[in-house]
């Protein structure tokens, strides 16, 4: 079963258009969702939580509509945004109070562990905490009532390197259950690239591609030779040039690349960095 | 179970608030007790107990409003946690200022629904009524629809000059027991409605 299926999404606002975006994210798998500010990342997040309220397609959440789902479906995703959510006057212990009657599956004794293995302070208010503390405690809410399927909306944006890599490791653990999906959008191409089997580029509203992260980089490689060996590899095969007074740089197709040419492996943010020039 | 957790919530995120105004409020219970002349300041104590649930509705536009989107629970649930939320605190404190006046009427030898506890009382509920019209504007506005509580705290300071000033000629009216019960009915049917107006609100709502 898939976790998520999203089928010619549409959303029109007067100054920006998600535009027919088709996604499936298979269970057990974990998708990224990379794209410049304004790009629809959030915009998705929100539909499929009927934040906003989509004009055309469908979304399924476990096999089931977003929104005739309901609270069925919400019992099973986890969700994280930027920004926590849960108001500042409120504790963590009163936190698991609130989210004891809320949740069916909620497990009290599995979200003080969290709180305790990531070092959040129980006693202090929401507003006293730090924002990396504040996004460790959304994530144990997100992971203590049984959730098969997290959305995470920029879970890492501000934090510090340190704080990111405790983030990334904790929502790599809760991937080794093969039940378990997530879907995942992030600035900070490098947080994905550790983490996701499927990468979707949004570019101005528009799904640019979704593949799996390792035949994508499989298909791309670095190039770096003169300017005049450059000229000689067909045009289709570049998809980004930069040429310094040192030499020049591609990212090149390496099916389209002749033979003879030595390609190193690129990183997912060089390449989703060339895609969004290519396309402006 | 899920409307107990929500009402926890907002319990929970008005705590401080709510400590304040249970302060407030002793001093109002102890007018109700001891003398038989400070209902006109039930416009007061109204505007105080009011803000709770005019909390509850705008303080969602903090996060909140969107992460309930991402919880087990219906439009309604959220919507009837708030007005429970405000009930109990607007019902109960009244409820206890009644109980006061009660006490003070044993203990001070003066009748239980006097004139001045009848208009007050209709004050109350008349009042209790337009802040549950306010509710779905303050959900809808937030606390941009501050300007409708503005409006509403000019009603309240000229009532009470009113009062001050012209007792006598109100008392022919407003003092009787009739007005209390008209008011009542009038606020009670005003719960319904206006929870219904802030569900369909809720269910229309597009975040951003």
């Amino acid at each position: 079963m898939n976790a998520l299926e999203i089928k010619d999404l549409t959303k029109k606002y007067k100054s920006f258009t998600l535009d027919g975006v088709s996604l499936t994210l298979p269970s057990g798998c974990v998708m990224g969702l990379v794209g410049e500010n304004g790009s629809g990342k959030s915009t998705i997040f929100k539909l499929i939580l009927n934040i906003v309220k989509k004009d055309e397609g469908s979304i399924k959440i476990l096999g089931k509509d977003h929104i005739d789902g309901g609270a069925l479906t919400k019992e099973d995703v986890g969700v994280v945004f930027d920004e926590l959510g849960i108001p500042n006057e409120m504790t963590a212990p009163q936190v698991d109070k609130v989210m004891k009657c809320i949740f069916k599956n909620w497990d009290s004794e599995e979200y003080m562990k969290l709180l305790e293995k990531l070092s959040v302070p129980t006693d202090r208010k929401i507003q006293k905490l730090s924002k990396g503390m504040k996004m460790k405690l959304g994530i144990a809410v997100a992971l203590s009532h049984g959730a098969k399927l997290l959305l995470l909306d920029e879970p890492t944006a501000g934090l510090d390197p340190v704080v990111r890599d405790e983030l990334v490791e904790m929502l790599y653990d809760f991937t080794r259950d093969e039940s378990h999906s997530i879907l995942i959008s992030s600035h900070i191409v490098s947080d994905l690239e550790k983490l996701c089997d499927y990468i979707a580029f949004l570019h101005g509203g528009r799904l640019m591609l979704c593949e799996e992260k390792d035949v994508l980089l499989s298909q791309y490689g670095i190039l770096r030779c003169t300017e005049e060996e450059l000229s000689d590899i067909p045009e289709d095969a570049v998809k980004h040039k930069k040429i310094t007074p040192y030499g020049a740089e591609a990212i090149v197709k390496r099916d389209l690349l002749p033979d003879g040419y030595s390609v190193s492996a690129v990183g997912l943010e060089e390449l989703f960095v060339s895609m969004i020039k290519e396309n402006k | 179970m899920k409307v107990k957790g929500l009402f926890l919530k907002e319990v929970y995120a008005q705590k401080t608030s709510l400590i304040i105004w249970s302060i407030a409020f002793v001093a109002f219970f102890a007018a109700a007790i001891i003398s038989d002349k400070t209902w006109h300041m039930m416009i007061f104590y109204c505007l105080m107990t009011s803000m709770a649930g005019l909390n509850s509705m705008s303080l969602d536009e903090r996060g909140w409003g969107k992460y309930a989107y991402g919880l087990p629970c219906s439009s309604k649930e959220i919507i009837l946690s708030k007005y429970i939320f405000d009930f109990v605190w607007r019902f109960g404190t009244l409820f206890l200022l009644i109980i006061g006046r009660i006490i003070g009427s044993f203990i001070f030898d003066f009748e239980f629904l006097s004139g001045n506890c009848a208009f007050g009382l209709t004050l109350a509920f008349l009042f209790y009524t337009v802040v549950y019209f306010l509710f779905p504007m303050y959900f809808k506005w937030g606390n941009k629809a501050s300007v409708a509580l503005c409006a509403m705290i000019g009603f309240a300071v000229g009532i009470t000059v009113n009062i001050l000033g012209f007792n006598d000629k109100l008392s022919v009216n407003m003092m009787g027991v009739v007005p209390v019960i008209i008011s009542l009915c009038v606020l009670l049917v005003s719960i319904p409605v206006t929870y219904h107006i802030t569900v369909k609100l809720y269910e229309k709502q597009e975040l951003d």
